[in-house]
């Protein structure tokens, strides 16, 4: 019966709220209200589906976030509309002054980062950490909802038992990889050739690929079939190895990009692991240092490497006789498992330094795990288990707390489970306990400061996207994060580390959307010049670009405009930009003739704020107003139907949009989000630069080739890339808007602020947030960069507290 | 045999937690704790099936609904793709949940079972979906008490806590779980990790219920998402256990193999489509939904597609765009087609799966080009209603959507009196 009282007493409280939110307008607004505002909006009229006569006032979200509207189309002089009867400067004060008041406490009273579950990357780089080895969980987990892009919000994480099955079933295989071993495993170094996989073997019995008197083979081709997989690495125990590919560009005068993809090229859990250039003249080599997994191994793939059919089939002369390019692979080298401790760090955490012993093999079976052997399991898997659990809960923890988990344990001994399987099963429930899947921050109330550990943990997970470290729970246990300088120091170390690209990495694709770089496939007839290593440089540059603004401290306004851009080969052809030769990305100054320079002109961008085939502004418009300039777009008024737009008869998306904006509802609304969307015409869907739009139907053929094809698109409309921006003025083309935009510094800083914001604690900023935004943005100043604002934003009130 | 459910248990925990959410039951409390057998009529007459299927870019509706009401239309170009079963559905026009105005356009593929109003918005918090209410109520009586299937990973089914069950998007996951049978080893290791499972779920439970006493009050509610989450996988493994020592059905056709393009949209769904028939056809599962995800790129595999999926679907009136769409909705309607066909075939003791299955089909938006949300193009199919005709409501004044879905409720045997925003509880002129 208990579920019953449970819901009994939630309904009643329901009703509670429900009658305590419903409240009048106070007097302090109502003057003010009906001398202005009730002559449209009252019960008859109420324009835009708003009546002033009996609106609900209070901290109902939904009412609360109307009374916002409000206070900002007043703030903005937008109402009461131009043509009415101005008020008086001191009744506006008055009426926005007590407004503000009474917005401000009633998002602080309510304002508050819910309890926010791991989302499926930091439960995947916690693990990591904990465990210290990688395993292929993270595939397991539901994909996380998220919130204005990020999947950090806590309120959106939500919880299902498919979820929680999962993570059961989560726990039970990254503990099953843990690798116990009775010795530590010694790293060796073999050498492989091609000459030996499976593909290669086939490849040179039917004169595809060329065999050398060297023992060099020569792959005429790098794709599906022959099979570049390297089948013989054979790796058994998962491990960080160093791979050395060396080799060179066969009958090329150029050098070759080369694509190495990690995985076992069964499941679809294949990743790549980068590019990389081998000369044509000499030798050169590609090394790479990667966690493997058992029964992992690499593939190279070249793009555009193919055998003509006439060679393919023409037996040895005609492969003798192939003057085109391919790829010669001298020796394949692996060395490893490279760990400089072992055994892994989740075996000393969880069995200490107890010793092992091998299991022999059962009848025609491989070796079993080892067994764990301990003289006395009671005491030493209480011991154990409390050290296991704090590590995991990150914060201390006493030994009744650890209880529980001691409990299964030896529950678990007690039913004839080994040593070892107990303790597996209890750091299986340690990893589905609350405190491990969710940040629990100890606190009773919105608004209250955060004790030391809860501190540390927003910290870490902000930064290295993880649980806090040794030495931060150190800085937490001593009490020093709650100084400025203690935090600021703990930070400054956190930005030290590697681990950083994971917080560059996820907050820029959060951010700017790069999440859905796949989400459209740009058209091949229409963008032929679109390939896999620009689409994954693409997303490279941008967050090379937020890491560079970060190390360097540059100015947030950097984002808009900047004399530098974070290019490789492949981005800088695609940029028009000569000179830089490689597949690293590295800063390059943008020369002057180029349009190049800030988040703006970058492919990633420009490809995830269209679809494969056209570019609209509306979307776009929106894309910079929301994450450039922190404008967020209200949804239309309640009651009022959806509008079909009709552009029938309109030739260009500029003459669509001219055809919508004529509806005067859609207007108010439109002329300030298209405009940015105008000056971006000027990029096309994978952010080329375009003086026409290119089309498959109408349009004026074009003499380009590509691979030796002539491309099939034609160049139709020029493009009109003018517009206004709101408050700003207007303009001709991109160069004039983004030097427009440069006024709007404080707007950049503060959207940057509140980003970061969003991201770090876990929550929507809100009313009561605003004014220590714009505080940050004021003590940042003109100068301060990047790293300051993140500094002033891990220092601030809403960062710190609940 | 196989429709006797095994644990009264599960039953009753999760109807309690329904009671608390919008869905009024007719039962008095007590009754509904009377185990779940007890109501059941035993032999394979009562089983009733439910499958609802949303397409999240609309259907452009001149090519769906006919131009008259009632029986005797002219079959519009998509009903022709599914000309050998429209004596066995229903088309519906002037339908649609209330109050959907919300976050974005496209804010309703949430709330498309849920009927929650205004979704997106601030404060919004969304409701049980109509397949886990059916579900619940059947609790253990199949294999898998509901599939929530899915082109791209979201799905349509929510808790009752308001969380998005994730999505199946694997057919070959699928189709292991339902027909891949395992030795005996694995079977007996399945055992023991259920068994440990479930001490898992003990221990965690009472460590959840301790930190309640630590925690704010917005963030008990989450905990609780937590808790429910526990006790349902509890309830859920004591059911799988059951199970795993009755052999899983063999069926003929061959495991499918995932598509990894996800562009594919065709080709997903026509894996999921055929997996779905087999579901039901062994009974493995009575509930089941299945969203089609849109595109922002051209489908592959359709010819004379040029443009993205989405693009499309903000047609402007546009001919042209409005050309490629129908070429895309087309492909979609004959998959929806061989799919009714395909239970409409399969016999159950002399009667035509479909018959026992009630098949919806639609979008959570009426006129995708405008984001209008109301209108909504809906077909219901099978399930022994009286079929054949248009049954066209007031495109002013639409008839709830909720009103459908207690009807559809009543039909699986819940005893419903509301969900959502329903006014009825049944469609006037379905039965």
């Amino acid at each position: 019966m208990r579920p019953l009282l449970r819901l009994a007493g939630v309904l009643q409280l329901l009703a509670v709220q429900l009658a305590a939110g419903e409240q009048g307008v106070p007097t302090t607004l109502t003057p003010f209200i009906t001398t202005y505002c009730t002559e449209c909006h009252d019960h008859d009229l109420a324009k835009g589906g708003l009546d002033l006569t009996s609106i609900s006032y209070g901290a109902d979200p939904a009412v609360h976030t109307r009374w916002v509207r409000i206070f900002d189309r007043v703030t903005a002089g937008e109402m009461p509309p131009p043509k009415k009867p101005r008020p008086e400067t001191g009744q506006l004060s008055a009426f926005l002054g007590a407004l503000e008041r009474d917005l401000t406490a009633q998002h602080r009273a309510q304002r508050s980062t819910v309890l926010r579950r791991l989302n499926r990357s930091e439960y995947h780089h916690t693990i990591e950490d904990l465990l210290g080895m990688q395993v292929p969980q993270y595939e397991e987990l539901p994909e996380d909802a998220r919130s204005h892009g990020f999947d950090t919000n806590g309120e959106a994480l939500g919880l299902s038992t498919v979820h929680l099955q999962r993570y059961l079933a989560a726990a039970d295989l990254v503990l099953a990889s843990l690798q116990l071993r009775a010795s530590p495993l010694p790293s060796t170094t073999r050498m492989l050739s091609y000459a030996d996989t499976g593909g290669g073997q086939r490849a040179i019995k039917e004169n595809m690929w060329l065999k050398r008197d060297d023992g060099t083979v020569v792959l005429f081709s790098a794709g599906a079939f022959p099979s570049t997989i390297v089948d013989n690495l054979k790796i058994s125990d998962g491990g960080t190895y160093r791979i050395r590919l060396r080799g060179r560009a066969w009958q090329s005068d150029k050098p070759m990009t080369i694509a190495l993809w990690i995985g076992n090229f069964r499941s679809a859990d294949n990743r790549l692991d980068g590019y990389f250039r081998l000369p044509a003249d000499v030798p050169g080599t590609i090394e790479l240092t990667a966690w493997l997994r058992p029964g992992d191994t690499i593939r190279p793939l070249v793009e555009g490497l193919s055998l003509p059919q006439e060679v393919k089939t023409g037996g040895p002369a005609a492969l003798a006789a192939y003057k085109g390019r391919g790829l010669a692979v001298q020796a394949i080298e692996i060395e490893g498992p490279l760990q400089a401790q072992q055994p892994l760090r989740g075996q000393r955490l969880l069995f200490g330094a107890l010793p092992l012993k091998a299991v022999p093999p059962a009848k025609g079976k491989a070796a079993g795990a080892p067994e764990v052997i301990s003289a006395d399991p009671q005491r030493d898997g209480a011991r154990l288990l409390l050290g296991f659990a704090q590590t995991a809960f990150r914060h201390p923890i006493n030994e009744a707390q650890a209880a529980p988990y001691v409990a299964l344990m030896r529950d678990q001994l007690a039913h004839g489970a080994t040593f070892t399987q107990a303790m597996l099963a209890a750091a299986s429930a340690v990893l589905c306990a609350p405190d491990f899947l969710f940040l629990v921050e100890r606190t009773h109330g919105p608004g209250e400061r955060l004790d030391d550990f809860s501190i540390a943990a927003r910290l870490s997970y902000m930064l290295s996207r993880s649980a806090p470290d040794d030495e931060l729970l150190r800085a937490a246990g001593a009490g020093e994060l709650q100084t400025p300088t203690g935090l600021r120091a703990q930070a400054d170390r956190l930005l030290a580390r590697t681990e950083v690209r994971r917080f560059i990495a996820d907050f820029t694709d959060g951010w700017l959307d790069l999440r859905n770089i796949d989400a459209t496939t740009p058209d091949q007839k229409l963008y032929p010049e679109f390939d896999d290593e620009l689409r994954v440089a693409m997303v490279d540059e941008t967050r090379a670009f937020i890491g560079e603004l970060l190390a360097r401290n540059l100015p947030p306004v950097t984002l808009i405009s900047s004399d530098f851009a974070m290019l490789n080969e492949r981005l800088a052809r695609h940029y028009g930009i000569s000179g830089v030769d490689g597949p690293e990305i590295r800063r390059v100054s943008v020369p002057a003739d180029s349009h190049r320079g800030g988040l703006l002109t970058q492919a990633s961008v420009l490809k995830v704020s269209a679809n494969g085939t056209t570019t609209s502004p509306v979307i776009r418009g929106v894309y910079v107003m929301e994450r450039l300039l922190g404008f967020q777009p209200p949804p239309p008024p309640p009651g009022v139907a959806g509008l079909e737009p009709d552009t029938r008869g309109a030739a260009t998306i500029r003459d669509q949009l001219a055809k919508h904006r004529h509806l005067e509802s859609c207007n108010g609304c439109h002329r300030i989000i298209d405009p940015p969307g105008f000056a971006l015409e000027r990029f096309d869907v994978i952010g080329g630069w375009r003086d026409r739009v290119r089309s498959l139907g109408d349009g004026e053929r074009v003499k380009a080739d590509r691979d030796g094809r002539r491309v099939g698109y034609k160049l139709a409309a020029p493009v009109d890339a003018s517009g206004e921006l709101v408050g700003v003025g207007s303009f001709r083309d991109f160069e004039d808007f983004r030097t427009l935009l440069l006024s709007q510094r404080e707007r950049v800083a503060a959207t940057l602020a509140s980003r970061l914001l969003v991201f770090g604690t876990g929550r929507d900023m809100g009313f009561s947030d605003r004014a220590v935004i714009a505080q940050l943005v004021k003590a940042l100043g003109a100068t301060g960069g990047v790293r300051d604002l993140l500094h002033l934003v891990i220092e601030s009130e809403p960062f710190l507290s609940k | 045999m196989i429709n006797q459910p095994f644990n009264p248990r599960l039953r009753l925990t999760r109807r309690t937690v329904l009671r608390g959410v919008g869905v009024a039951l007719a039962l008095p409390l007590l009754e509904a704790m009377t185990p779940a057998g007890a109501q059941e009529p035993s032999g394979t007459s009562a089983i009733r099936r439910s499958v609802s299927i949303c397409s999240t870019l609309g259907f452009h509706r001149p090519f769906l609904e006919p131009a008259t009401a009632g029986r005797g239309y002219e079959p519009t170009p998509y009903l022709a793709r599914m000309k050998g079963v429209l004596d066995r559905l229903t088309v519906i026009s002037g339908m649609a949940h209330q109050d959907q105005n919300g976050g974005n356009g496209h804010s309703t593929e949430n709330t498309f079972l849920t009927a929650a109003k205004h979704p997106g918005l601030v404060g919004f918090r969304n409701t049980v979906s109509l397949d886990q209410v059916m579900a619940a109520h059947l609790g253990a009586t199949t294999r898998v008490p509901y599939l929530s299937l899915s082109t791209s990973g979201a799905s349509l089914a929510w808790t009752p806590g308001g969380v998005q069950i994730p999505g199946d998007s694997s057919a070959a996951g699928v189709y292991a779980r339902l027909f891949l049978q395992g030795t005996a080893t694995e079977i007996a290791g399945q055992k023991r990790g259920l068994e440990r499972g479930r001490s898992i779920l003990d221990t965690v439970t009472g460590e959840a219920k301790r930190l309640a006493g630590d925690i704010g009050p917005r963030d008990q509610d989450k905990l609780e998402q937590y808790l429910t989450s526990v006790r349902d996988l509890e309830s859920d493994l004591l059911a799988s256990q059951a199970w795993l020592d009755r052999p899983k059905p063999t069926v003929a056709t061959p495991a499918p193999k995932d598509i990894s393009d996800r562009n594919e949209v065709i080709g997903r769904m026509r894996q999921m489509l055929a997996l779905m028939v087999l579901a039901l056809q062994t009974d493995s599962t009575r509930v089941i939904t299945f969203r089609v995800e849109g595109l922002g790129s051209p489908p592959s595999g359709i010819t004379g597609v040029t443009q993205g999926w989405h693009a499309l679907s903000h047609h402007g009136k546009d001919p042209k765009k409005i050309d490629e769409l129908r070429l895309i909705e087309e492909a979609l309607f004959a998959e929806f087609g061989t799919f009714l066909s395909a239970l409409r075939a399969a016999d159950e003791n002399g009667t035509p799966l479909l018959d026992r299955t009630a098949v919806l089909i639609g979008s959570n938006l009426g006129n995708a080009s405008a984001h209008e949300w109301r209108n909504l193009p809906l077909v219901l199919a099978g399930g022994g209603f009286a079929h054949g005709s248009h049954l066209s409501f007031d495109q002013q004044n639409n008839q709830p959507l909720s009103n459908l879905f207690v009807q559809l409720l009543r039909y699986m045997g819940v005893p419903a009196e509301r969900f959502g925003t329903s006014t009825a509880t049944s469609v006037p002129g379905l039965v």
